[in-house]
């Protein structure tokens, strides 16, 4: 089976905007999104909801999310072990199809959960569509993957025969984040479903409409309810149940730093009535940087820059922060970056023209908005022109001083810093200088340097004269070292052994002297 | 029959193509035709340091002279090139004994400007005058880095401006239908060009559009809209069409766009273009081009996995653009016509169709220093020719020298078939002739 990457829309084409555009006119008929906990085959809201409201129309309540507890996870749990043997003996052609289909459900819906999606999240349409597509890669890479890689493999001997085979680890919880609700989401279910998981997801409470969405189309193409559950609600409440239950196998999290590093203490203590050893699988945080080389095409640089810092608000793992530029070409690439930002349109992504919305939430915006108030010292340059309602942050260039906290806390929003390099050498090194090992960038045209970049630079993806966001399935799996997770590389090789236990059977067939083979 | 008819098309051709050959040209043209062979010649018996060396002219404008020597160290000699290691070593060797890396730094960036020199008519518009006052019109081009904010686009706008009023109304010994024009980037004079929000990028463009269509009116320069990326298309498209049709400009002849033959899409534009330069009355310019932008083409669509939106292959592009010629013809009188190519089977084709519609107002467009020897007989033979010409930086403008380098080095190209001895004959062969042998 050959993986393919599902083609992004050509927006050049009249009948592609118009039809996403009427959908995306269409969805505040739907407001508020009630979104259910799908426990089995019961779908239950429950007496509380929290409230999302859009980003850049706050006064909007795009989802009513329900708030699954405790209990729920219990009694998912209990459904999940009466009905995981049907679903891992299936064979792996069955469990791979099924990906497969749903894939194709996703692409028969994909104007509607886009949509969606951006009225969750404020995200650009071309971002949106990136992302789309990238889930539609996630599963049909891991469906190819999971027929191609995890085959049993047979040692035979005359009189002994080896078999090595995957067994899925049981009961996987998916804690996913909001920053991209359609890849992040159906990748981390995906993955361990198809190697014959049960999965436990709790989706972002932002993007909780979004994920149900998705959810739904896993169902309806027959991946049973009693093996994917879908329990909304905080990370501290159903989040925590979930990370703590003595039946949980695997914690799959992607998001925060903080909270990461939490779930995996918490999931070092063995309780009385454990008797397994939890696996966490992170993806945390990044503070990305790129390096600008004195002989870089300063094009190239700016156009890599730009949507790597401020492509959907900075609000990516992967998003650029640190920006080491060769003192060559400081003066001049600053200068035409400052230009080229204050021409960034910023503004709702209804209007498709805009390049940059808002942030995700209130509390998102005031944390922003305070980070760029006590570093108003340091800025050199922002976008003046943003919309005074909704959560808009002007995208910002600072030029901090060395201590600042600016070169070593993720901010995850539309703020980059700068700094003069006298060599390439000092740049690797100051991109090195760092808790996380996530993606880098490099604008060079000295083979040497790029060399040195390739063998020292720390990151789980380096890129090379273009921008450092975006990674595809297949061809940039995508996760990092040092504090940014434990390496899990989505969309990559590796991915679906995390989600497996190797076995091996060993027999011995001789009887007094013959065996099977022996005899002719 | 129609097989016949089609052969003595063909004969027909083939006799134009070797009248046009047929000239020499004078001195110089003849040198630069020995130049371009050269490099033919090199880029075809050395790939590995044809690509060193498009790789090192790209990166020179970012370079100090005194760092050239370096680069060049990193990108031929550490390279794998055709150059044998004892060479590379013992160059190297000399230099470095006698101290001379400068002075190779700065006679290679010499070398390279002087090349650059060969297809940049001017770099700056103060110098433009001296050259004006030859006799072949022009269509003039602002080289320079990408646009990449309001300012440099407004600086674009401005130097277009400055141009159009910096150039003589008429330029006295051409023919007044061969007026002055100009060729405008549009991405170059506006940034906010999107293709996910194109009833707003032409509201851009066209706000960036109108000052320099109305001076260019008011001095009876003509204005043509350059094609760019496929991702553009639409949008430029589109804005010309609705900006043609407003009331200050509905009247103007001497507006023009280009329809690129190695787009799948483009017969089905200029059915459009037809039946829109119908209802508008007043004629406008098509330039017909096989298209400038192929491996950034190929390069997307394989990124993106599409489908992709030009032709695979040279002999697909070449039967399309033939196809388009007839087109455009019969589209006479409400469409005019410019061909923009060197190839010269493409250039007998037009002229063949021409003299059998009795069509005199038409043009075959030419790169500034390229093809000159047949720019020389052309005109000899009196058809009009008009030099696309670019006007800027040498250094900057080094892309442009980079795309000029790859056309005159291409394996498929014409020059390049004609500088292996391939036969007139068989490089002016009917594109089309394999699939309708038989027929």
């Amino acid at each position: 089976m050959e993986f393919k990457n599902e083609p992004i829309r050509d927006f050049s084409l009249e009948k592609e905007r118009s039809s996403i555009r009427k959908t995306l006119d269409s969805i505040p008929k739907l407001f508020p999104f009630q979104i259910p906990i799908s426990i089995g085959t019961k779908e239950k809201f429950s007496e509380k909801l929290l409230a999302h409201k859009n980003p850049w129309s706050p006064e909007l309540m795009v989802t009513n999310v329900s708030l699954s507890k405790a209990n729920d996870l219990e009694e998912t749990i209990q459904i999940s072990k009466k009905h995981w043997y049907s679903w891992k003996e299936q064979s792996q052609e069955e469990r791979s199809r099924l990906l497969l289909k749903v894939a194709e459900r996703l692409i028969s819906k994909k104007d509607f959960i886009l949509s969606v999606c951006i009225w969750e999240t404020g995200k650009h349409i071309t971002e949106a569509e990136i992302e789309f597509a990238e889930a539609i890669d996630f599963c049909r890479y891991y469906a190819m993957l999971a027929l191609n890689k995890l085959s049993p493999q047979k040692t035979i001997l005359l009189g002994e025969d080896n078999i090595y085979y995957y067994q899925p680890k049981g009961i996987v919880g998916c804690i996913t984040p909001w920053n991209f609700p359609m890849a992040i989401f159906t990748g981390m279910c995906a993955g361990p479903l198809v190697v014959g998981n049960i999965v436990i997801t709790k989706p972002a409470e932002e993007t909780s409409a979004t994920a149900y969405e998705i959810a739904k189309c896993f169902w309806e193409v027959g991946i049973p309810k009693e093996v994917f559950h879908f329990l909304p609600g905080i990370g501290s409440e159903i989040g925590e149940a979930i990370i703590n239950h003595p039946e949980v196998s695997v914690i799959s999290f992607t998001g925060s730093r903080d909270v990461g590093l939490s779930i995996l203490r918490s999931a070092s203590i063995v309780s009385p009535k454990q008797s397994i050893i939890k696996k966490v699988i992170c993806e945390l945080g990044g503070k990305n940087a790129m390096i600008v080389d004195a002989d870089a095409d300063l094009d190239v640089a700016i156009q890599s820059i730009l949507p790597s810092a401020f492509g959907f608000q900075g609000q990516k793992c992967s998003a650029l922060s640190r920006l080491y530029v060769h003192k060559d070409c400081y003066q001049r690439l600053k200068e035409r970056l400052i230009d080229a930002m204050d021409g960034l349109l910023v503004g709702s992504p209804l209007d498709f023209g805009n390049r940059v919305g808002p942030v995700i939430h209130e509390e998102s915006f005031l944390r922003l908005t305070k980070i760029q108030k006590e570093n108003e010292s340091f800025i050199v340059g922002k976008t003046r022109s943003i919309p005074t309602e909704g959560f808009y942050i002007s995208p910002s260039l600072y030029e901090p001083p060395k201590d600042s906290s600016m070169w070593r806390s993720e901010i995850f929003g539309p703020l980059l810093s700068m700094q003069k390099i006298s060599s390439f050498s000092e740049g690797i090194q100051l991109v090195n200088d760092s808790d996380y090992a996530l993606t880098c960038g490099v604008i060079s045209r000295n083979p040497k340097n790029v060399m040195e970049a390739k063998l020292k630079i720390d990151a789980g993806n380096l890129y090379i004269n273009r921008g450092i966001t975006g990674a595809i399935v297949n061809r940039q799996p995508f996760g990092g070292g040092k504090l940014s997770g434990t390496g899990a590389k989505a969309g990559g090789p590796d991915y679906l052994s995390l989600f497996v236990e190797g076995r091996t059977f060993t027999e011995n067939t001789m009887r007094h002297g013959f065996s099977r083979d022996t005899i002719q | 029959m129609f097989t016949k008819q089609l052969q003595d098309e063909d004969e027909e051709i083939l006799k134009i193509a070797k009248e046009i050959n047929a000239t020499s040209g004078s001195l110089s043209q003849r040198f630069l035709f020995f130049i371009t062979s050269l490099l033919i010649h090199f880029g075809f018996r050395y790939p590995k340091l044809k690509l060193q060396t498009f790789k090192f002219i790209d990166v020179l404008p970012s370079l100090e002279t005194k760092n050239i020597y370096s680069y060049i160290k990193i990108y031929i000699f550490y390279e794998d090139t055709e150059i044998p290691s004892f060479l590379k070593t013992s160059i190297h060797f000399l230099i470095h004994h006698f101290y001379l890396s400068s002075i190779v730094s700065y006679v290679l960036l010499r070398v390279v400007q002087f090349f650059a020199k060969l297809f940049i008519l001017s770099e700056s518009k103060e110098n433009l005058h001296k050259k004006t006052n030859q006799t072949r019109p022009r269509t003039y081009d602002i080289l320079g880095e990408i646009a990449l904010s309001p300012r440099e686009a407004k600086e674009y706008r401005k130097q277009y401006i400055d141009l159009i009023e910096g150039l003589p109304e008429v330029i006295s010994n051409i023919n007044p239908i061969r007026r002055t024009n100009i060729s405008i980037k549009c991405s170059g004079i506006e940034t906010r060009l999107f293709p996910e929000a194109e009833e707003v990028s032409i509201q851009f463009l066209k706000e960036a559009l109108r000052p320099i269509l109305r001076l260019a009116m008011t001095k009876g320069i003509g204005i043509n809209l350059d094609m760019e990326q496929y991702d553009l298309k639409s949008i430029i498209t589109r804005t010309a069409q609705e900006l043609f049709l407003e009331e200050d400009f509905k009247l103007y002849p001497h507006f023009g766009i280009v329809v690129q033959s190695y787009l799948k899409s483009s017969n089905e534009e200029l059915v459009v273009w037809r039946k829109y330069a119908k209802l508008r009355g007043v004629p406008i310019t098509i330039r017909l081009v096989k298209g400038a932008y192929l491996e950034y083409e190929r390069i997307k669509s394989e990124e993106r996995c599409w489908q992709s939106p030009v032709f695979d292959s040279k002999k697909e592009t070449d039967i399309q653009f033939e196809k388009n010629v007839l087109y455009l013809l019969e589209s006479f009188p409400y469409i005019r016509s410019a061909f923009g190519t060197h190839n010269l089977r493409s250039i007998s084709f037009v002229l063949y169709h021409t003299n059998q519609k009795f069509i005199t107002d038409f043009e075959i467009q030419m790169l500034y220093g390229m093809a000159g020897k047949y720019k020389f007989s052309l005109e000899s033979l009196g058809y009009p020719i008009r030099e696309y010409s670019p006007i800027g930086s040498l250094l900057p403008g080094m892309a442009y020298l980079i795309r000029r380098l790859l056309e005159n080095t291409s394996n498929q190209g014409f020059l390049y078939q004609l500088s292996q001895g391939k036969k007139l004959d068989s490089l002016v062969k009917n594109p089309n002739k394999e699939t309708q042998y038989g027929i």
